[in-house]
């Protein structure tokens, strides 16, 4: 069965950034937005909107399959744990970014003042509280969905063909 | 619907009662709506979002240092302080605009429009009438009244100078603004300038937004409110307190019960008094009822959950915080929901304009509605409480204070210079999802009054601190020993209820007249002020204008600042260091009243009273 990833639907995504700012507090070390503004270092959002031409589109990391940055990473810092999801030891970490060249998004992100990159770590101690990803939880329109792609297929043949062909 | 556990939405017990009764009856509450509205914007919350031009909505992303500035090159501390002089700017206009209605009214008794009405209390009328430099002597009441209100319009309209605020605001605090280039005009231009201030563009110097911020909020206090509570007493007379049955119990199966959000009280004196007619009284019988009630048994959080009595046959209200949601909550029960001002049309309501003309009229229209929903009732809705009802003494004024004190403030004044109480704390209404309801409330001044300190409080605090039990003499027993000592020399409770919120600016006259019986400059008294759940933008502007006072301002609810460093510096120090004054946010009541606590022992040490 296919794990489940952070998942998006530009059309619904209104570009308000609440899930940068969910993300990063959820990475800060005190977890409350007035305290977290005000942390060294900086918590940084893993997880980004970008205005691409018209479309809104909130970029999180694949957690690929194939994953480049774990084939390239020279310190071993990049790697795929045991429930199949990609992620990242700081404290191996040299910031050489070769992660960033080769993901096909880009997605990790050197954080100078630490010299180390950040990257998407999908919410991994939520997860075992049975909770989503901070990013999904924040969304206030349901653009961003904690899916896999086959839930996803099976949510868009109902969408898109079985509601059409109910439609004629 | 989400779900609400009624135990964690309110420490009251009779609320929960009637928030569990609304539950089962599928009623949809301000808790369910707060709770689909989570997370809320951090942008919002941390104050960093502005909206004020075209170009906009642009944010400070505080994660991001690319994006540290709008479009136009606004900052945190900009975006900030623009902001929060918008809501107190919103905040003086609703009192400002409360005012105006009230001049509307008087100015139709002066002129014999208005037959139901008349002037009630010359002595309150003389007062305004020499703020405004009008001269009562040999003037009848219409004469004087129409003086009055013309100068008192002049001076709110006026482009030049405001002899209200002049004379209002203590001097030592008023120069202290005057020598940092503030000006005093009428408070309409200076509402208009403020707002000016913060269109694109023009004022862009947070320390200068923030200055205008303190300012608006000394004309909302010292000024708009004022007129309100003193055009209402020069109207409907000068309240003394009543004791009576507090919060949802005094609602009776036996009657024809109106529920009321009525800023205005002439309009509510008026209403009580149709309710209270023989006539009324024999229209009811013939109902099979024993009489009509006019009854405010809620504050805002409760307005919804109030209706699954199912005993309310009108809700009746002018513009006083009355939320949307009641009228899907009235569509549960058979209660019909009435506007009465052009000021506040709430939409899915019904609208029976009530004008200084028409009042009788008017009023005993929406008496018979209330007569006529009667027999509406459905048996299977209706619900009684088991929560035993609890009483309050609710309507202080100055003078009535003064009787109880036998005859002057002096024992007041007194007993806090030798320590017997150790300070005064304003705490000002508003209730709001953020906090348990009530709890802030409740809290805050048991805590308070423990350390002996006296509590005058208003607004949506009057039911919580009521239900509490706090507002009867033998709440005496919850006071630290000085203060019970007071309460039981001159038989008052150690929490006093001082009216709705406009009726804060009469709090600010008790404790002028303290500052110069004890000959102590007024930003130097032990008094400190608590807005333990605010919600509206009125309180904002109390708050502000408290501060600006020199007094140690404290909110229970973070206000949209904390996205600037230097504005929650600037209003936390730099404030204490101009005028003693100081506004900051603490959401722990305990961690509140411990501060507020310190501020008064610290005012007290500088005083050199023991």
């Amino acid at each position: 069965m296919s794990r489940p990833i952070v998942m998006f639907d530009v059309s619904r995504c209104v570009g308000c950034r609440s899930c940068e700012i969910a993300c990063a507090v959820e990475h800060s070390s005190s977890k409350d937005l007035f305290s977290a503004i005000n942390e060294y270092p900086l918590p940084r959002p893993r997880i980004r909107v970008y205005k691409i031409d018209d479309l809104n589109v909130p970029v999180t990391c694949r957690h690929c399959d194939d994953a480049p940055c774990v084939a390239v990473c020279p310190t071993g810092a990049m790697y795929r744990d045991e429930t199949g999801y990609v992620l990242h030891n700081p404290s191996r970490c040299i910031g050489c970014r070769l992660c960033t060249l080769v993901c096909p998004i880009a997605h990790p992100r050197l954080i100078p003042e630490l010299r180390v990159v950040i990257k998407c770590d999908i919410c991994m101690d939520r997860l075992r509280e049975g909770r989503k990803p901070a990013c999904v939880e924040a969304c206030p329109t349901g653009a961003l969905m904690f899916i896999s792609e086959t839930e996803l297929a099976r949510e868009r043949v109902r969408e898109r063909i079985v509601k059409a062909l109910l439609e004629k | 619907m989400s779900n609400i556990d009624p135990s964690k939405a309110t420490i009251d017990r009779v609320t929960r009662e009637l928030l569990e009764k609304a539950l089962q009856d599928g009623v949809e509450t301000i808790w369910h709506r707060f709770s689909s509205q989570q997370p809320q914007c951090g942008f919002g919350l941390l104050g960093v979002c502005c909206r004020h031009c075209l170009i906009g909505p642009c944010r400070i992303d505080p994660f991001n240092e690319e994006v540290s500035r709008g479009s136009c090159g606004v900052d945190s501390d900009i975006i900030v302080s623009r902001g929060l002089l918008r809501h107190v700017c919103a905040g003086a206009s609703s009192y400002t605009d409360l005012t105006m209605e009230l001049l509307d009214y008087a100015g139709a008794v002066a002129e014999g429009r208005c037959r139901d009405l008349t002037v009630m209390d010359r002595s309150r009328l003389e007062e305004l009438a020499k703020l405004v430099d009008v001269d009562p002597q040999g003037k009848d009441e219409t004469k004087l009244l129409a003086e009055v209100v013309e100068a008192v319009s002049r001076d709110l309209g006026s482009i030049f100078r405001s002899k209200i605020f002049e004379n209002n605001v203590p001097p030592e605090i008023r120069e202290i603004y005057a020598g940092m280039g503030l000006r005093f005009r009428g408070a309409l231009r200076e509402i208009v300038e403020s707002l000016h201030k913060t269109h694109e563009g023009v004022t862009t110097d947070p320390e200068d937004l923030l200055l205008h911020s303190l300012k608006i909020g000394l004309y909302a206090l010292w000024v708009s409110a004022y007129l309100a509570y003193t055009l209402q007493d020069v109207l409907s007379g000068t309240p003394s307190p009543r004791k009576g049955p507090m919060g949802p119990r005094a609602i009776s199966e036996d009657y024809v019960n109106i529920v009321v959000r009525i800023a205005k009280r002439p309009l509510l004196k008026k209403l009580v008094e149709i309710a209270k007619s023989k006539e009324t009284e024999q229209e009811a019988i013939n109902m099979n009822a024993l009489g009509v009630n006019v009854l405010v048994p809620a504050n805002f959080m409760m307005s919804e959950v109030i209706l699954s009595t199912g005993m309310v046959e009108l809700f009746v209200v002018d513009y006083l915080c009355t939320m949307q949601g009641i009228v899907d909550a009235c569509r549960r029960y058979h209660t019909k929901l009435v506007t009465t001002s052009p000021i506040g049309r709430i939409r899915g309501a019904e609208h029976v304009e009530v004008t200084p003309e028409n009042m009788t009229e008017a009023l005993k229209k929406i008496v018979k509605m209330a007569l006529e929903n009667f027999k509406n009732r459905r048996e299977e809705k209706m619900y009684t409480p088991r929560t035993p009802p609890e009483q309050a003494m609710i309507g202080w004024s100055i003078e009535a204070l003064r009787s109880y004190l036998k005859g002057s403030l002096e024992p007041l004044a007194n007993a806090l210079k030798d320590g017997t109480i150790r300070g005064i704390a304003v705490v000002y209404g508003c209730t709001t999802p953020k906090v348990v309801h009530n709890y802030g409330h409740v809290e805050v001044s048991r805590g308070l009054i423990k350390n002996n300190i006296l509590v005058l409080g208003t607004g949506c605090w009057n039911v919580a601190a009521g239900l509490a039990g706090l507002l009867k003499p033998e709440a005496r027993q919850l006071a630290g020993e000085g203060l019970a000592k007071l309460c039981a020399e001159y038989n008052i409770p150690p929490c006093l209820s001082f009216g709705g919120c406009a009726d804060n600016a009469r709090i600010m006259k008790l404790l002028v007249e303290i500052s110069q019986i004890l000959k102590v400059p007024f930003n130097r008294l032990p008094i400190v002020a608590s807005a333990p759940e605010p919600m509206a933008e009125e309180i904002m502007a109390l708050m502000f204008g408290m501060a600006a006072s020199g007094v140690v301002v404290h909110s229970g609810v973070r206000l949209p600042m904390l996205g600037s460093k230097l504005v929650k510096e600037w209003l936390e120090e730099r404030l204490e260091k101009i005028v003693g004054g100081k506004l900051f946010i603490e959401t722990d009541p305990s961690k509140a009243v411990s501060v507020l606590t310190e501020a008064v022992e610290e005012r007290r040490r500088r005083l050199g009273w023991s």
